[in-house]
């Protein structure tokens, strides 16, 4: 028996959004201790890791290890249906099917049928990264926005005192520099001065997906290598960890 | 002409940008004839360079890769090697039903009726030994590697896709589901409008994919049976199938009985036909296997030489899609793969 049951919708509703921005099938394994999501986009240049221990539900039960998948675009569907102050309870079934509750004052009642996935648990990322920078999440996406006007893609450029955003095409060029000190950064650690390239349309689309869950982002990377966003679902540990690999060009 | 498992499979719609930085193994024979088959003249003529040599599946080869490298889209070609001994029949009938259409086809363009000329045309399409050696020769150029199977390139195609080395094969038929692949990619390489077989009409060609667990589980069959349902319809290997059994009749036969040898009233037709053979080709084919895939880059002047220099290709043409090819190779991403435990 497995069940995983939240006090409000966000969570659930930031986590099908998240994965539908990466893959139309999602596989999910829980075990007595945790809720785990891991997945790449096809082409392999994302990847969400989503663990999500037991304390951070409300209520969660598993007496035997249970992997689970299903389409995604069902399931967000279905969380769409949920309003905010609505509990969300998830469940399996006897027969291969998923049963989906939301209850606030009356209780309804979802089933949807799992499917089959070929999909295998991804590894890892082994990433030893130079910076790492707490913002606003609000800040972040404006940010980004601010460089998409010009450009498909934003090198990010980390100094000790301040962060840098740019980005430049045949249209022009549009850089934005937050400091250390200002109000929009909360923490900036940088261990050396680094700067990488990465795609603009997976960065915004991922914050987009979190929506109102999260806050701020978390935002880790070192010169050519991925760059490891977290958006904090609740103080009890269940985060969205999505990796991206950096652009080739320079 | 490969196995049709009609309407009774699920299928995906999709945008050939769906498949954006997909691995795709491709059925290189399946698409250079479908490529032969299309790309023609007014009266079915095939496309000709200077010195008269068929360019059609060069055409073909070209601009539809182009378009898919546009997209990111890693291809690998593979081509089929030595046929089984239970293809003969089928190799034996299309040659015969070529011949017989290249004759008509000769009668038509005499009599000036050229709606039936291009009808024939496209039925009597052959591919010679030095079409299949250019074609290698462009997709090395194009920097898409060429594999050749130890039998079916379907088989060896669908293994790559089992064992995770791409992430679909592209080919028309359905065949590939029959040897493994967990998704089969149609009408990727020829997307678009296009001319119905021996019909003067267009229609639009959408780009499709089909899942195998999704068939499997929509369709209740385990993957040997649905091989089962594959000889009741026909495969190259029997080509003729099992007189008036459509997919439909098939399944329910199956979904009654289990496997072929349990249908008694099949009995007589399968006493003629070898089937534990044709299942073994389907589920333990000849391929090769832990294939490591290398692909190359983009080289435009070989491209333009082999194009323009040697096979009369319009220089205007094929810069312009040379060029589409260089915007996306200029601002690549790397993927994960090198940091993953």
């Amino acid at each position: 028996m497995f069940l995983a049951k939240t006090a409000t919708n966000s969570e659930w509703r930031a986590v099908a959004s998240a994965i539908k921005t990466l893959v139309e099938e999602a596989t999910f394994e829980a075990t007595s201790e945790n809720l785990i999501f891991r997945a790449m986009d096809p082409s392999h240049i994302a990847l969400i890791d989503l663990p999500w221990p037991n304390i951070a539900f409300e209520r969660y039960e598993c007496d035997k290890p249970f992997k689970f998948s299903i389409r995604v675009e069902d399931f967000v569907k279905l969380i769409g249906r949920s309003d905010t102050k609505d509990s969300v309870e998830i469940s399996s079934t006897e027969e291969d099917a998923l049963l989906l509750r939301l209850m606030n004052g009356y209780k309804r009642e979802f089933k949807i049928h799992l499917i089959e996935s070929t999909m295998s648990t991804a590894p890892l990322p082994k990433l030893d990264l130079d910076a790492k920078v707490l913002m606003s999440k609000a800040v972040f996406e404006k940010v980004l926005s601010d460089i998409s006007v010009v450009a498909d893609q934003v090198s990010i450029h980390a100094l000790q005192e301040n962060i840098s955003f740019s980005g430049k095409s045949d249209i022009g060029a549009a850089t934005v520099q937050l400091d250390k000190n200002g109000a929009d950064i909360l923490e900036l650690e940088v261990k050396e001065e680094c700067k990488s390239t990465y795609n603009i349309d997976y960065l915004l689309g991922i914050a987009k997906a979190i929506g109102s869950a999260s806050d701020t982002v978390s935002c880790e990377y070192a010169s050519k290598k991925p760059v490891l966003l977290q958006f904090k679902l609740n103080e009890q540990g269940a985060v969205v960890r999505y990796f991206l690999a950096p652009r080739i060009s320079e | 002409m490969g196995v049709d498992l009609g309407d009774v499979i699920p299928r995906k719609k999709i945008k050939l940008a769906d498949l954006r930085r997909w691995r795709v193994a491709v059925d290189a024979y399946n698409t250079l004839y479908q490529f032969l088959a299309i790309i023609r003249g007014a009266s079915g003529e095939h496309l000709r360079d200077a010195k008269g040599r068929v360019t059609s599946h060069l055409s073909g080869l070209f601009y539809r890769n182009v378009n898919l490298l546009e997209l990111e889209i890693k291809l690998v070609y593979v081509f089929d090697g030595t046929p089984p001994e239970l293809k003969a029949r089928e190799i034996e009938n299309r040659r015969n039903q070529r011949q017989e259409a290249s004759r008509q086809y000769q009668r038509a363009l005499a009599a000036g009726d050229l709606a039936s000329a291009r009808k024939y045309a496209e039925a009597s399409t052959t591919l010679r030994d030095e079409m299949v050696a250019d074609s290698k020769r462009l997709l090395d150029a194009m920097g898409i590697p060429s594999i050749d199977a130890p039998s079916e390139g379907e088989a060896q195609a669908a293994v790559m896709a089992a064992e995770g080395s791409v992430d679909a094969v592209a080919s028309q038929d359905h065949d590939s589901l029959l040897f493994g692949a967990p998704i089969l990619a149609r009408n990727i390489t020829i997307s678009g409008k296009r001319r119905l077989p021996s019909k003067n009409v267009f229609v639009e060609v959408e780009p499709e994919t089909i899942s195998l667990p999704e068939t499997l589980k929509t369709l209740e069959l385990t993957r040997e049976q649905l091989v089962d349902l594959g000889i009741l319809l026909g495969t190259d290997f029997n080509p003729e199938g099992f007189r008036g059994i459509g997919p439909v009749k098939g399944l329910k036969l199956l979904k009654e009985h289990g496997s072929l040898e349990r249908i008694n009233e099949l009995k007589q037709g399968l006493s003629q036909v070898d089937f534990p053979a044709i299942r073994e080709i389907f589920l333990n084919p000849p391929v090769t296997r832990g294939l490591g895939i290398s692909w190359g880059s983009f080289k435009a002047d070989s491209v333009r030489s082999l194009l323009v220099d040697e096979h009369s290709f319009s220089r205007e043409r094929v810069d312009a899609a040379i060029e589409r090819i260089e915007q996306v190779d200029s601002s690549k991403s790397e993927t994960l793969e090198k940091w993953l435990g």
